[in-house]
This record gives structure tokens, sequence and C-alpha cells, in this order.
């Protein structure tokens, strides 16, 4: 069961286009990562479920509805662009921008307090935005963000600007309302935290979405067959017994016995088949297969090199 | 409490609550106080009595001046034997300066009205210069008239003043009294506050729409309401403080001048009964009552003028006018601050919009002059102008179809300007970095929401 599903959007300005047919379907209680560098429609996207901005073209299903001024209140959303008030105080700032999402001001208040003590920011409650640091108003505009308890939360580039201690904490906060049964959408450059939160991407490139689907899948989709062995050896004795069925794709020495080989199986190979082989000419000091990362599979679409550089090139980089 | 309540209520309380709002709105009226009575509290009790040496060669004039002495000006005689040294020493003489009549020759008084000099240390005053002119030509002309056997009290009879009662027929038949010069000055009045109000508190909303841009909330508060919900929202709430701010000031206004007012009251009764206990000529006991009773006619006119102005229909159009002007003009401020990354990108766009604002004020002379006139006529009703030249003319009651039809001009021009607004806000409050053109902003006109 989905969600949101965007069909089709497509959304024009005056001199570009900022999303060309555009469709996404994110399932309930799921974490979904929208990819992309900058100025791909991310934004655009984001913009058009929040009804900020209206599509040219396609529509946006909401719980299986079309999207309506109702469901503002069903959505949480944090900017990437942060910004409350400067002069106005913390928590009344808070309690009025709760109030604009539907909840009573009794409410308001009561969710306040749980969760700024959650977060340890209650002394701040009668302190103006321009007081506080960058950091501290990033949490005031999280709990902002979650305080209505939406169904839906929203995050533009959650991590920047939270220094790691922080961010680990917000991410803590995201997997939390997860396990709640939120669904929750955001954008990000920070590929660590897709793999680590992520069940589902879609990674969006000039206007257009590339690729989407479940993190496992889209990995396995990107899997070549490429191993990396690590061994104590001469390396033409190992170059030489690859002679059929492999493929020495990339190589690199760290002494002058312990070398680092990237090999991809060809035909019906398998990776007992390279184990058996190598096993007589060298010492195995590791050996493992190289699923492609979400960050190199985003590489790889968007700069358009094979996968297989991507990885062996940052693996050798990585040490 | 609906969304837009909800924006209405955030606009009013942190504007109410600004400690500029505070003191400007109590000090306002004492300001406006203290800027139109001050000169007259200075004038009486800064000046110190100057007394001027008279040297009246013709021996005709020392008397006169003697007579016509008041509290701050007096005159000393001095013999001509003493000018010389006199006019020497000034500094340490008690004089403020020195009065010389020169020698009347052949009997006329040439040398006195071109020959008379002061000399002192210091400026004459205008006023008082112009006192002792008065006083001198009033002794020639008596002394001329006396010349020619004519009594000067025949000529003081045969001075003539006329006052003219306008009055305008109502539709009934009925004379009601007018008071052209208290129009003028209620429409002046109202016109300005008009124009005032919709500046400050257009510039106002303005800025607050830019506030909200740079801080970057207006895309999380995008995010709960309608773009033009969140410029209503701004445009009501700031137009309430404003009006606030208003009431407040005519209340304590009308405390203040009430007060003012028997102060000076007071103070003209207890000198009109210093005149008449002065033993003063028969004469001059007359002219000052005859003056007396001019002035009570006149206050006796004002005060009918007064209670025949159709209050209920100018403080009824005020309002409208007020409100109604504001709402025009602020939604164009709304777009301009929409549009805009700060305060000083917004020169460009203000032009169009102050530019209107300023002829209107430059026309209300010009309206004044001739009330109904075809350029009054069309400045009420293009509704840019209407709002501070229809205020202006509804003291001298325009024809009812007139006011009605300006008014319903004015309503569908600010419905209409708001929506155009609102386009090109909701289009502007997304949008960083650059500044647009005009071309941009039409084209922002019709993008789909």
């Amino acid at each position: 069961m989905n969600l949101l599903e965007a069909h089709n959007i497509t959304k024009r300005y005056h001199n570009h286009t900022a999303l060309n047919n555009v469709s996404i379907s994110v399932p309930k209680g799921s974490v979904y990562a929208l990819l992309g560098p900058n100025g791909a429609g991310k934004t655009s996207l984001i913009r058009i479920i929040n009804q900020i901005t209206g599509p040219d073209t396609g529509h946006v299903l909401f719980n299986g509805k079309p999207l309506s001024a109702q469901h503002v209140e069903e959505i949480g959303y944090m900017p990437e662009e942060r910004g409350l008030y400067k002069k106005m105080k913390v928590g009344e700032q808070a309690l009025y921008l709760a109030q604009l999402k539907g909840l009573s001001r009794h409410d308001a208040n009561k969710r306040l307090k749980y969760w700024f003590e959650k977060l340890d920011i209650t002394q701040w409650w009668n302190k103006k935005i321009e007081e506080l640091s960058k950091g501290m108003a990033q949490k005031v505009q999280f709990v902002v963000t979650v305080l209505h308890e939406p169904p839906l939360l929203i995050f533009d580039e959650p991590f920047s600007g939270f220094d790691p201690v922080n961010a680990e904490l917000i991410k803590n906060e995201i997997l939390e309302l997860k396990a709640k049964g939120s669904t929750i959408i955001f954008s990000t450059h920070r590929m660590e935290s897709v793999e680590e939160m992520c069940d589902y991407i879609a990674l969006i490139n000039k206007s257009e979405k590339i690729l989407d689907g479940s993190i496992k899948d889209i990995r396995n989709q990107y899997r070549n067959n490429l191993y990396e062995v690590d061994f104590e050896g001469n390396m033409i004795n190992f170059t030489n017994a690859l002679w059929t069925n492999f493929e020495l794709v990339n190589k690199a020495s760290e002494e002058a016995t312990v070398h680092k080989a990237f090999v991809r199986l060809l035909g019906n190979a398998t990776p007992n088949d390279l184990l058996n082989t190598v096993l007589p000419v060298c010492k195995i000091h590791g050996f493992k297969e190289l699923i492609p990362t979400v960050g190199e599979i985003f590489i790889s679409k968007v700069t358009g090199q094979p996968i297989g550089n991507i990885i062996t090139t940052n693996t050798e980089n990585n040490g | 409490m609906g969304k837009i309540g909800l924006i209405i209520k955030r606009e009013y309380i942190t504007r109410v609550r600004k400690p500029a709002f505070i003191v400007m709105t109590l000090l306002g009226p004492l300001l406006f106080a203290a800027i139109t009575v001050a000169p007259v509290l200075l004038s009486q009790f800064s000046d110190e009595v100057k007394t001027i040496a008279v040297v009246d060669t013709t021996h005709y004039f020392f008397s006169a001046l003697k007579e016509k002495e008041t509290e701050k000006i007096k005159f000393a005689y001095l013999p001509h034997e003493l000018y010389a040294n006199t006019k020497k020493n000034l500094d340490e003489s008690e004089y403020y300066g020195i009065l010389y009549i020169p020698i009347a020759a052949n009997g006329t008084f040439k040398t006195v009205e071109n020959g008379t000099t002061f000399e002192s240390r210091k400026n004459l005053g205008l006023g008082v210069q112009s006192y002792i002119e008065d006083v001198l030509a009033e002794e020639i002309r008596t002394q001329k008239l006396q010349a020619s056997d004519i009594d000067p009290a025949l000529v003081k009879e045969t001075e003539t003043r006329v006052n003219i009662t306008a009055t305008m027929l109502d539709d009934t038949g009925k004379n009601e009294e007018k008071n052209s010069g208290l129009n003028t000055a209620i429409g002046f009045v109202l016109g300005f506050m008009v124009y005032i109000f919709t500046f400050l508190y257009g510039a106002m909303v303005m800025r607050g729409v830019i506030e909200e841009k740079t801080s970057r909330i207006v895309e999380i508060i995008m995010s709960s309401v309608k773009p033009f919900q969140l410029m209503m929202g701004k445009i009501i709430g700031v137009g309430l403080t404003g009006l606030t701010q208003f009431l407040i000031w005519i209340v304590l206004g009308t405390i203040i001048s009430g007060v003012a007012q028997s102060m000076v009251m007071d103070k003209y009764a207890a000198k009109n009964v210093a005149e008449q206990m002065q033993p003063g000529s028969g004469k001059k006991m007359d002219a000052a009552s005859a003056d007396a009773a001019d002035e009570k006619q006149e206050a006796t006119n004002t005060i009918n003028a007064i209670s025949n102005l159709p209050v209920g229909r100018i403080m009824f159009a005020f309002v409208f006018y007020f409100i109604a002007g504001y709402l025009l003009y602020a939604s164009f401020f709304a777009a301009i601050g929409g549009a805009v990354d700060s305060e000083t990108d917004t020169q460009q766009f203000m032009l169009p919009i102050t530019l209107p604002m300023v002829f209107s004020i430059v026309m209300i002379q010009f309206v004044l002059n001739n009330p109904d006139g075809p350029v009054a006529f069309w400045l009420s009703m293009i509704p840019f102008t209407s709002p501070i030249i229809m205020m202006v003319r509804i003291p001298f009651d325009p024809p009812m179809w007139q006011v009605a039809l300006s008014m319903g001009i004015l309503v569908v021009s600010f419905i209409g300007s708001t929506w155009l607004a609102g386009r090109i806000y909701r289009t502007g409050i997304l949008m960083y970095g650059k500044k647009p053109t005009w071309r941009e902003l039409g084209k922002w006109l019709f993008y789909k929401g």
C-alpha cells in the first residue's frame, strides 16, 4: 500500500523544466530517499507534494485520494533552507506553527513540553531564535516539523547544518518515528545515511527520474560479479592463474608481496571457482564480493562512468 | 479559529507588543501637542521686558507710544541731548534699543515716515517692528485728519467689516450654515491621515513580507497555508495594528487638546477681565468691546458650522476610505515585498505606488479650490487617488451618487489588486537570488498555482 503516489509530474518555469514526467510511489511505513545532484528537481518535487506549488501536469495521490488542502495537516515538512521568525520567542513560535498545522493550542503546548524535554531544550522556551546558534535553531525546527505527528514526514537535507552528534540524534529520532509507523521522505547528499536508513530510493537527475526501487533490489541489480581478493604472494603467478573464466579488472600493491586484486567472474564461474583457482598460488588474506553502494550507483548514473570502475577506484582509495 | 485568524493574531500581537509601537503610540499625541503648543509657551516664558528709549524730536509720538505699551515692550523718553552718549554706551544702559524719530518738517510727516530709525545691539523682532510702525502710522493718520479738520472718531465709525454667511440649501429647502474654512481644514486633515496611514502601514506590510522571505520561514508556512491566506492575514493584522494606534491617538489627542483648551480658555478669560478693568479712554473700550463682539460672532459661526457638519457621514466615509485605501495599497506593498530579496531592492517597484499618492497630496489644494469641479470628480473616481481626494471632498457634501460610485470602484479595485498582487506574491516569495524585472513580474501573473 502506497501512502503517496506522484504520477507523471511535470513542472516548468519560464526558462527551464524543473521536473519532466516524474512518478514516484512511497510505500506506507518506509523511509524513502530522493537523491540527485543540486538543481535536479528534488526540491521542486517536494514543494509539489507539500502543495506549496502545483504541477503543470500530473497529479499526486495521498492515501489513494487526490492531494487537497486538508492534507497539509497530515504532512510535516522541514525545508532545506531552515527558517524561523528571528525575533519571536521559541515556545511562542512553535505554538504558532503547530496551530497552523491544525493542532489546538492545548495539545500543541503539551506535545511541545514533551519534545523540548526529549531533546533537552526546555530552557530555550523564552529565548528568541536570533539568540540561538544555528544547530540549536535546527533542533527547534525539527520539533516544529514532527509535532503534529503527521503520517508523512518530509525532510529536505535533514542533516545539513548539524554537527555529527546532533546529526546522529536526529537520525535516531527519524528512525524512531519510522518505528512508530510514520512514512518518511527525505532528500540528502549523505550517502552513508541513505544506506543505513532507507528502504527505497529514487534518483533524479536533470529533471528526470532515472532510477527507483527498494535499496536491496537496486544494489542487487547493479552487482556485477566483482570480487576483491587480498593476498600475499606473487602478483604474476596470481594473474597467470586467472587465465580462463576470470578477468582482472584492477590491482593494487601495498607492499612487495601484499596485493589487492579486483576480479570479475565470467561465464558460469562461481566465487568458489575463483577461490579454488587462486588458492594454490597465494595465501589469501581476504575475500569479498563488491556490491555497489548507493553512492557509487548514484555517481555512475549521473556521470555515466561504468559502475565497475567507480567501485574499484573507490575501494582502492579507501585502502 | 481559522488559519487566517491565527495569522492575523500573530501579526497583530507581535507588533502591538513591540516597545517601539508602545512608545510611538503613547508619545505620538504628546509630540504633536508639543510641536503645536511649544512655540506659544516659549514666546510667553522666554521674553524679557524690552525697554526702548524714544528720542522724539517732534514731541507728537511719545505719548501715543506710551499709551500702547504692552507687558513686554516699554517706552522711555530720552532727551535729544543724551542721544549720542546713550548710543555710545548702549550696552551698559538699561535700554534694548533707541528709536529715533526725526523732526517733522513743514507740517508734514514725510521725514517721520521714512527717516525713523531704530538702533540696537540685537536684532529687532519683526513683530516689534511692525508694532511700532503701526502705532506711528496711526498717530500720523490722526494728526493728518486733525490737520484737515476731520474728526478721527467719525472716520473710525465709517470703517466697516462685512461677514458673509454662506449657506447651502439642502433637499428639504432648509438653510444649512457652511464654513468653507472649516471644511477645508477638516478635508485636508482627513485626506492627509489616509495618506499617512496607507504609507506607514503599507510599508510595514512590505517589511513583514521581506522579513519572512529572508528568514526563509515562508516555506514552512506555505506548507500549512495558502500564500493568499498568509498575505491577507498579514495585511489585516497590520491594518488592525494601525487602527489601534490611530484609535489610541484620537483618544489621547482629545484628552490632551481638552486639557490644553481649558488652560488657554482660562488665560483668555483672565485677559479679558484685566482689559475691562483697565481705566482707559471710552473710545478704547468701545473698540475693544467691538472686537470682542466680532470674535464672539465668529466663534458662534464656527460652532454652528461644526454642529451642521454631517459628522456621521464624515466619520463613516473616513473609516471606509481609511480602510479601503490601505487595503488597496497594502496588497501592492505585499507583492513588492514578495518579489524582492531585501529592502534596498524595493526602490524601482516603489515609484509607481508612491506616485499616485504623492500626486493626490499635491492635488488637494486644487480640489479644495473647486470641490465639485471635473478634476475633483475624476480624481475621486480613480481608485489610486480616490481615498485621499474623496476624503478631502466629503466635508463639502458631494452628491451621494458620486460617493457611492467612488466607494464601489474602490472596493472592486482592491479586490482586483489583491488578486493580482496575490499572484505575484505567491511566486515571488519562493524565488531567491535574483532581482526580478517588470517583465518577469508580468509573467508571474500567469503562472499556474
